[in-house]
C-alpha cells in the first residue's frame, strides 16, 4: 500500500490483493495477567470490523497492539503490510486512532490542535489548513474553532478527536467508542463519517458497546470475551450460528378460519409460535419454503395480509453469549442493563 | 475480496526491532507545542516572572540598602568577592526548582489528562518524544535561570555597585546552573515516565531537588573558599550525571510502560508484602518477576543474593572507585601547592628524628598516629556509622553526597603521600603496611555499601524494565538491607584487623623504619 499527497487533497492507494489489518494469534500478557490471547483478523480495505465486549475485555488492548502503542507477547500484527512491531513508525503513519478518552489539549484551539497533528504527519501546510476547515464544517465545530477545547463540551471533544484521527486521512482507523457522549444529532453525523470512510475504502475497527450502531455499521463483527475473539462474522451469520435459522410471521385475515395442520407441517418449516391471527415458523431455506407456505395457504382459502421476516438483533446474539454459563463474568446484570441503555436511544434514532 | 496472508507462518519472537531514524525536526514539533502550552498557563508563567524580575529586584534592592553595614560587618573583601558572587549563583538556582513543575509533568500529565495516548499514536519515535519533551522543559528552565543571574548582575550595576561578578566566574556559574538545570529537568522527565500520577511525580521530585541542593552547598563552600578549581570540578561531575541520566533516560523510555502501568495502590499492607516479596527472591527473579526457585538460606543468600547485587551494581561500583582514585589523586595534586608547605614543616620533625636515629619511629609506639589505645569495638562502630552515612547519602543524593564524602576522607592519602615525598620518605612503604591489611576488607566494604545505596536513588530515575518505579524503590531498598549482610561482616574483620594485625604488620615490615 503506497500513499501519495496531490493538489486536490490525499489520496490512497490501496492494494485490494491482502487484507489491510491482519493479525495471527496476537497476545499480550502484562505480568502474570493474560490481557489478549490467540486474536487472529483479517479486515480487507473498505471494511468495518466491530469489535464488541464487555469492559476489560481486550478490546482496547487489541487495537492498541495493532496501533503499534503496545508490543504483543505473541503472534504478529500487520497493519497495511507493515509489521507492528518491526515497522510501528510506518505504522503509526498509516493508521488514525481515536482513543477511549478524547484527553485534549484544553488550551489549544481546536485549529492548532490539528495543525500540531497534521504536522507529526508531514501533511503540506496548505492541505492541512483545507483539510482542517472541511473536517470542521462537516462535524460542526467549525464556529466554534476560537474557543480553547477546556471549553468544549463532551461531544465536542468527542468530534474534535475524531477529526484529528482523520485529518491525514488514514487508511486504517481504530475507533474506540466513536459516538459515546454524543447528542443523537451528533451520534448521526459520526455514523455517516463512517460510512463515508467504507466508501473510500478505509478498514476501520470499531470498538463498541452500542451494538445497534455495530449492526449497522460492521460489515463484520467480532465478540471478545477473555481476551479471546470467541466468535466472529457478520451480523447475519453470528445470528444464524446463535439464534438458529431465520424466522417468518405469516399474518392472516382474521376471518380466514383455522389453519390446516397440513400447513404447519410442511417439509423444512418449524412451526415456533401460533397467535391468533397467523403463525411464526422457521426455516433455513426461504427461499423454497416461503413460496411453499403461501401456496398451501392460498390453496386453503386463507387470506394472507403479510408474510415477514422477524427481525432479531445483535443484542440478541450478543446476550446469548453472554448467556452461556461460564461465559460472563459476575458483572453480567450490570452489563446488560448498560447494553439495552445504550441500545434504546440511538435505535429510535437510527431507525428514523 | 479474495485476501491474501502477508504474515509468514512462522512467528518469531521475541522481535529484533531496528531503531527507526530520529529527527530533531519531529521532536521540536512537539517541543513548539509544550512551550506554548507551557506558557499559556499563567500557574507557571507569573511564578517564573516573580522569580526572574521581582526576586533580584528586590534582592539587589535590600544589598544595596544595606551594603554599607555589610560592608562594615563582612569586609569589603567578602561582601565583593563572596557575598554577591554567591548570590548571583543562588539567584539563578531558585527559578530552576520552579521550573522543575513543567518537567514532572511531562508524561504523567498527559497521561492523567488522557492526551498521552493520541501522542503516542502519532508517527514520533521514542527518542523524538523524549527530546521533545525533555527540550520543552528544558527551555523555560535555563532562561529563567540565566535570566534571574543577568538580572541580579545588571540591577546591582544600576544600583551603582560594580558588576558583581568576573566575567569569567560569571560564565562558571552560568555553566553550573545550566548543567544542574539540565541534570534535574532530565531526571524529572524520567520520574515522569515512570510515575503514575502528578502528585506521585511530584513527590518524587525530592529526591531530584535534594541532591541537587547539596550541591548548591557544595558550589557555596567552594566559592567562599576561593576554590575555583573545585568549581571546575563541580561542572564536570554534573556533565557526567547529565549524559548519564539522558543516556538511560533515552534507553528505558518505553511508551507500553507509559500507557500500560496503571495506579499504584499505596498502602502500608503493600508495601510491607512488596518488601517480603522482594526479600524472598533473588535480585534476578525478582527482576524477572519470576516465582522463587530456591529456598531462602544462608546459603543462598551468600551464593546468590549477594553475588547478584553486586553484579547489578558493577557500574556503580567502577564509578565510586574511580572517584576514589581520583580523590587520591587530587589530594596529591593538593600536596603540591605552596599552602602544604607549613604542613610539611610540620612533619618535618617526625621525618628528622626518625631518619636521624633509626630508632622505630613513633608511629609504631602509637604517638603520631594514636591508634594506641583505640580498640576494634571503637573502630568497627566508627566505620560502620561512616559507610552507613555516606551509602545513606548516597541513597538520597543519586550518590553525590556518599562519593563526595568518600572522596574527602580518602583525599588525605594523596595529600599525606605527597607531603612524604616532599620530605624524601617513602609513601607507600607509610600508606601500604599501615592501610592494606584491614584496607582489603575496608575498601571493598565502603565502595560496595555506597554503591548499593547510590542505587536506591537511581532506581528511582531508571527503574529496570518492567518494574514501576515504586517496585523498582523497593527492590533497591531491599538490596540495601541485603547488602548489609556482606558490608558489616566486612568492616568487623577490619577493625579487628585494624586494632590487632595492622600495626603489627606494618611495623614488621618497616621494621620500625620509614
Amino acid at each position: 500500500m503506497t500513499t501519495t499527497f496531490n493538489s486536490n487533497g490525499l489520496h490512497h492507494v490501496d492494494t485490494p490483493l491482502s487484507p489491510v489489518i491482519e493479525a495471527s494469534n496476537l497476545a499480550k500478557t502484562f505480568g502474570d495477567f493474560t490481557a489478549v490471547k490467540n486474536v487472529s483478523l483479517q479486515v480487507g480495505a473498505g471494511q468495518v470490523l466491530a469489535l464488541l465486549g464487555h469492559n476489560g475485555a481486550g478490546k482496547t488492548t487489541t487495537t492498541r497492539m495493532l496501533a503499534a502503542i503496545l508490543t504483543p507477547t505473541g503472534g504478529q500484527a500487520r497493519i497495511a503490510g507493515y509489521d507492528t512491531v518491526t515497522q510501528a513508525l510506518e505504522v503509526r503513519k498509516v493508521i488514525g486512532h481515536l482513543t477511549e478518552q478524547p484527553g485534549l489539549y484544553n488550551r489549544m484551539r481546536v485549529m492548532d490542535y490539528l495543525k500540531f497533528f497534521g504536522e507529526l504527519q508531514q501533511i503540506p501546510y496548505r492541505l492541512l489548513l483545507e483539510r482542517s476547515e472541511e473536517l470542521l464544517r462537516r462535524f460542526d465545530l467549525w464556529d466554534t474553532r476560537q474557543l480553547r477545547m477546556g471549553e468544549y463540551s463532551k461531544g465536542m471533544r468527542q468530534k474534535a478527536a475524531l477529526i484529528r484521527a482523520m485529518i491525514h486521512e488514514p487508511q486504517v482507523l481504530f475507533l474506540d467508542e466513536p459516538t459515546s457522549a454524543m447528542d443523537p444529532y451528533s451520534a448521526k453525523m459520526v455514523r455517516d463519517a463512517i460510512i463515508d470512510l467504507k466508501r473510500t475504502k478505509r478498514t476501520v475497527i470499531l470498538c463498541t458497546h452500542n451494538l445497534l450502531e455495530a449492526e449497522i455499521l460492521a460489515d463484520r463483527i467480532a465478540i471478545i470475551r477473555k481476551g479471546e475473539i470467541i466468535i466472529e462474522g457478520t451480523a447475519e451469520e453470528l445470528k444464524q450460528r446463535l439464534l438458529g435459522a431465520p424466522h417468518y410471521r405469516v399474518e392472516l385475515n382474521r376471518t380466514s378460519g383455522e389453519i390446516p395442520a397440513g400447513v404447519l407441517s410442511l417439509d423444512g418449516l418449524r412451526v415456533i409460535e401460533l397467535h391468533s391471527d397467523g403463525f411464526t415458523y422457521e426455516t433455513s431455506h426461504p427461499n423454497f419454503t416461503n413460496p411453499l407456505v403461501l401456496r398451501a395457504l392460498g390453496e386453503s382459502g386463507l387470506e394472507v395480509v403479510t408474510l415477514s421476516q422477524v427481525s432479531r438483533s445483535l443484542e440478541a446474539v450478543y446476550l446469548k453469549i453472554a448467556g452461556t454459563p461460564g461465559a460472563v463474568d459476575e458483572n453480567r446484570d450490570e452489563i446488560e442493563q448498560s447494553l439495552l441503555k445504550q441500545i434504546d436511544a440511538p435505535r429510535q434514532e437510527v431507525l428514523k | 475480496m479474495s485476501v491474501q496472508s502477508t504474515l509468514q507462518p512462522a512467528l518469531a519472537q521475541p522481535y529484533k526491532v531496528a531503531k527507526p531514524r530520529s529527527s530533531l525536526r519531529r521532536a521540536l514539533i512537539v517541543t513548539r507545542r509544550e512551550l506554548r502550552d507551557t506558557l499559556r498557563d499563567w500557574r507557571i508563567v507569573s511564578p517564573i516572572v516573580i522569580l526572574v524580575v521581582l526576586l533580584p529586584f528586590v534582592l539587589g534592592g535590600i544589598l544595596q540598602t544595606t551594603s554599607q553595614n555589610l560592608i562594615k560587618d563582612l569586609g569589603r573583601a567578602t561582601f565583593y568577592d563572596k557575598l554577591l558572587p554567591f548570590t548571583t549563583l543562588a539567584i539563578g538556582f531558585l527559578p530552576m526548582s520552579f521550573c522543575l513543575v513543567i518537567a514532572l509533568e511531562t508524561f504523567v500529565g498527559e497521561k492523567e489528562r488522557n492526551s498521552l495516548e493520541a501522542l503516542l499514536s502519532a508517527p514520533l519515535t521514542d527518542l523524538e518524544l523524549f527530546m521533545g519533551k525533555f527540550i520543552a522543559a528544558t527551555v523555560p528552565t535555563i532562561i529563567a535561570s540565566t535570566s534571574a543571574s543577568l538580572m541580579f548582575c545588571l540591577l546591582i550595576t544600576l544600583y551603582g555597585q560594580p558588576f558583581p561578578v568576573p566575567l569569567d566566574l560569571l560564565l562558571v556559574f552560568l555553566g553550573l546552573n545550566i548543567t544542574q538545570g539540565l541534570v534535574m529537568v532530565a531526571g524529572s522527565v524520567l520520574v515522569s515516565t515512570h510515575t503514575t500520577s502528578v502528585r506521585a511525580s511530584n513527590i518524587m521530585a525530592s529526591f531530584i531537588i535534594l541532591p541537587m541542593s547539596v550541591a548548591v552547598q557544595l558550589e557555596a563552600v567552594l566559592l567562599l573558599n576561593n576554590l575555583r578549581l573545585g568549581l571546575y570540578f563541580m561542572l564536570l561531575a554534573l556533565l557526567v550525571i547529565l549524559a548519564l541520566l539522558l543516556r538511560s533516560g533515552v534507553q528505558i523510555f518505553n511508551r507500553e510502560e507509559i500507557v500500560a502501568r496503571e495506579g499504584d495502590n499505596v498502602t502500608l499492607k503493600g508495601i510491607f508484602r512488596g518488601f517480603i516479596y522482594y526479600f524472598k527472591r533473588t535480585p534476578y527473579e525478582a527482576l524477572a518477576n519470576q516465582k522463587t526457585g530456591m529456598r531462602w538460606t544462608p546459603w543462598r543468600f551468600y551464593r546468590h543474593d549477594i553475588p547478584q547485587i553486586i553484579g547489578m551494581s558493577k557500574g556503580a561500583i567502577v564509578l565510586i572507585s574511580i572517584c576514589i582514585l581520583g580523590a587520591i589523586g587530587i589530594g596529591f595534586w593538593i600536596g603540591s601547592w605552596d599552602e602544604a608547605t607549613q604542613l610539611i614543616n610540620r612533619l618535618g620533625g617526625i621525618a628528622s628524628t626518625a631518619s636521624r636515629t633509626g630508632d622505630p619511629i613513633a608511629i609504631c609506639q602509637g604517638d603520631y598516629l594514636g591508634t594506641q589505645g583505640i580498640t576494634w569495638q571503637f573502630l568497627f562502630s566508627n566505620n560502620t556509622k561512616a559507610v552507613l552515612l555516606a551509602s545513606g547519602l548516597a541513597a538520597v543524593s543519586l550518590g553525590v553526597g556518599g562519593i563526595g564524602l568518600t572522596m574527602v576522607a580518602i583525599g588525605p592519602i594523596g595529600f599525606i603521600a605527597n607531603i612524604f615525598l616532599k620530605v624524601n620518605l617513602n609513601p607507600f612503604l607509610l600508606v601500604l603496611p599501615f592501610t592494606l591489611p584491614h584496607g582489603i576488607f575496608e575498601i571493598p566494604a565502603a565502595i560496595i555499601g555506597i554503591a548499593v545505596g547510590m542505587r536506591v536513588s537511581t532506581s528511582i530515575i531508571a527503574p529496570p524494565a518492567g518494574l514501576s518505579i515504586g517496585q523498582s524503590l523497593q527492590l533497591a531498598i531491599v538490596n540495601y538491607v541485603k547488602i548489609m549482610a556482606l558490608v558489616v561482616p566486612l568492616l568487623l574483620i577490619a577493625a579487628i584487623m585494624e586494632a590487632n594485625v595492622t600495626p603489627i604488620i606494618g611495623c614488621w615490615i618497616t621494621g620500625g623504619k620509614i
